[in-house]
């Protein structure tokens, strides 16, 4: 039941307006579920993973008490999502110049 | 005292002048003592105490079992191979979805205010000249000049043919190919630092796009040429089918990438036929893999139908690698795909005997020059833009949607040779003429101006390098976009560092090249 429920999730996701594409990495980097192509998604998974760890880190040096929840990246060609979590990160394009 | 005494003497000695005379001394003989030792030698023998032991073993892994494995090829992806457990990727879900659909609306929503903020560029807009290149020894004929040129796989080496577009009947020219890296740190702009000499003019040149030192050449009897200049041997492939060779001179090259594999070449010569060739470097020579003849339609009264139409440009769609265009001798515009199987009708001699049966590629014709087509390019931005530049001094901006062309550009400078689309700033291309140098065009709508109303004046003329012969060729680096090539028929190429407002892209631009695209349904 949870596997429909998941797919159904990533379905919403992935129609909303403007999404390019979206990406589900593991702790590790490791990309879990992916709507790019495999060259894209492993660049997306390692460079992305990076900055999120370095965003986390930041964040928790500033304060202690706080934590990451979210960030994006706005590019002049698209906008980046970024939502890290205990065990998974998901990250999704979304175009901006989508008129 | 003695001292005084020596300055008497040395004086003396001063004054009757220093004499050099020859003197033998005595010999001195030393004597040869030789200590004759006696040479101690002592036999002895050496042996170990205890016995020297000798084993021999043969050891051999004997057992053989013999048991088939196949690796089952299931349409697993990588994916699938981690261990997710459901329940918790759930749970992260569901915690990360409001988030993410929050702002993902968000963004939807608010109007992108930075698309609407315009880059202004602060300092000159001119450019910068940085070399001049030529080759002397091959300029020696005075009608030999550039006929192509096209900038290597990593953007550094500019490759140059030469060739003469005058030519009364056989072609009697020795053309040339060479090559300059403009990145070196000593360049010498008058000495190329690798030439190949060719049997005659080189009328097309094409860089392999991704294998650096891999150069193709077209010539003016048809032959086609391939070099490896990273092996010691350059030539590594020529076409070996006599049959299948262009009859009359290549007019133009091109590398494209074929959806399975590797590259593959594709040839346009003026006797109509567009030929897919695939380099085989192996075996030396260049197998023909699909073929295209362009013929006029068949009629059955006229005596000249099925005649070849020359071809002279042809580009590709780069983000359908199927299609393309192509402009002829005559001034008509197709529209070709590598898919068409419709066949060719043609009296032609020759074509029977081909490898590969010709096909008619045509799809879909566009409102026709008035003169000879001497250059299309394809947008490198919208996959329905391209541009078009004639003998009639025309540069023209057609959709591939719409037949009729959506925006002209008239110069008056003489005959456009040339015309590429600047590959960092949608809105800009350039086109090289007969009198006028090279021509920049900047579609951007300018500050202050109307909306909707676009500059058709150059915004900028590069000179070419004597100010006065025609720009026969030109192309943009693809990896230093602010540098273009510009090859004349005085023989010499320039190179141009362009302002900074040719490189850097508006925010909105692509927008605007897509709303230009669209108008050209209106008119």
């Amino acid at each position: 039941m949870s596997q429909a429920e998941v797919d159904d999730t990533l379905k919403r996701i992935q129609e909303h307006k403007g999404v390019q594409g979206f990406l589900i990495i593991n702790n590790d980097g490791i990309p879990i579920r992916s709507s790019l192509d495999s060259t894209l998604t492993q660049q997306y998974a390692a460079l992305i993973k990076s900055l999120s760890d370095k965003a986390r880190s930041a964040i928790r040096d500033i304060d202690p008490t706080n934590e990451l929840v979210f960030f994006r990246m706005r590019t002049k060609k698209h906008e980046i999502l970024v939502a890290p979590d205990k065990e998974y990160t998901m990250i999704v394009l979304q175009a901006t110049d989508a008129s | 005292m003695r001292s005084s005494n020596r300055d008497e003497n040395d004086s003396d000695a001063f004054r009757k002048g220093l004499g050099f005379t020859d003197e033998t001394l005595p010999i001195i003989s030393c004597k040869e003592v030789v200590h004759k030792d006696p040479i101690h030698s002592v036999n002895a023998s050496v042996q170990t105490k205890f016995e020297v032991k000798l084993e021999e073993v043969e050891c051999q892994s004997v057992k053989r079992k013999e048991r088939e494995v196949q690796v089952d090829l299931g349409e697993k992806s990588a994916n699938d191979e981690i261990q997710i457990d459901m329940g918790r990727f759930n749970k992260f879900l569901g915690r990360v979805e409001p988030l993410v659909q929050h702002y993902l609306d968000e963004n939807a929503d608010r109007p992108n205010i930075l698309r609407q903020i315009k880059l202004r560029h602060f300092g000159d807009d001119s450019a910068q000249e940085l070399f001049t290149l030529t080759y002397p020894e091959v300029l020696v004929d005075k009608e030999i000049q550039i006929t192509s040129l096209s900038w290597s796989a990593n953007g550094s080496s500019v490759f140059v043919g030469y060739g003469s577009t005058s030519h009364e009947g056989l072609c009697m020219h020795k053309g040339a190919v060479c090559s300059w890296n403009i990145e070196r740190y000593k360049i010498n702009p008058s000495k190329p630092d690798m030439t190949v000499e060719t049997t005659n003019c080189v009328t097309a040149l094409a860089c392999h796009p991704e294998r650096p030192g891999i150069v193709a050449a077209g010539l003016y009897n048809g032959e086609i040429l391939v070099w490896d200049f990273r092996e010691q041997d350059s030539l590594i492939a020529r076409v070996l089918e006599r049959q299948d060779l262009h009859r009359d001179s290549i007019t133009s090259l091109q590398w494209i990438r074929e959806p399975k594999l590797s590259k593959k070449k594709f040839i346009v010569s003026q006797d109509g036929r567009i030929l897919l060739w695939n380099p085989l470097p192996s075996k030396n020579n260049l197998k023909l893999s699909d073929a295209y003849f362009v013929s006029t339609k068949i009629s059955s009264n006229s005596k000249s139908s099925g005649k070849p139409i020359g071809v002279s440009s042809i580009t590709f769609n780069l983000e359908d690698s199927e299609t393309f265009m192509f402009g002829c001798d005559s001034g008509q515009l197709y529209k070709g795909s590598l898919n068409s199987v419709t066949a060719v009708q043609s009296r032609e001699e020759g074509l029977a005997e081909m490898t590969v049966q010709p096909k008619n590629p045509i799809t879909m014709s566009y409102q026709s020059h008035d003169s000879p087509i001497y250059s299309v390019n394809f947008s490198p931005f919208n996959r329905h833009l391209f541009l078009t530049s004639g003998h009639d001094g025309q540069v023209r901006i057609y959709s591939q949607l719409f037949p009729n062309y959506g925006r002209c550009f008239a110069a008056a400078q003489g005959a456009i040779f040339s015309c590429r689309w600047s590959p960092s700033r949608p809105l800009v291309f350039a086109a090289g003429s007969e009198h006028g140098g090279t021509l920049i065009y900047d579609l951007e709508p300018q500050e202050g101006a109307p909306t909707g109303l676009i500059s058709s004046v150059p915004v900028q003329e590069l000179p070419s390098s004597d100010k006065g012969s025609s720009i026969t060729c030109l192309e943009f680096n693809y990896k230093t976009p602010n540098i273009l090539a510009c090859g004349d028929s005085a023989g010499a190429v320039m190179i141009w560092k362009l302002a900074e407002r040719f490189t850097t892209a508006q925010n909105d631009e692509m927008e605007n090249l897509q709303i230009l695209a669209k108008s050209f349904g209106d008119s």
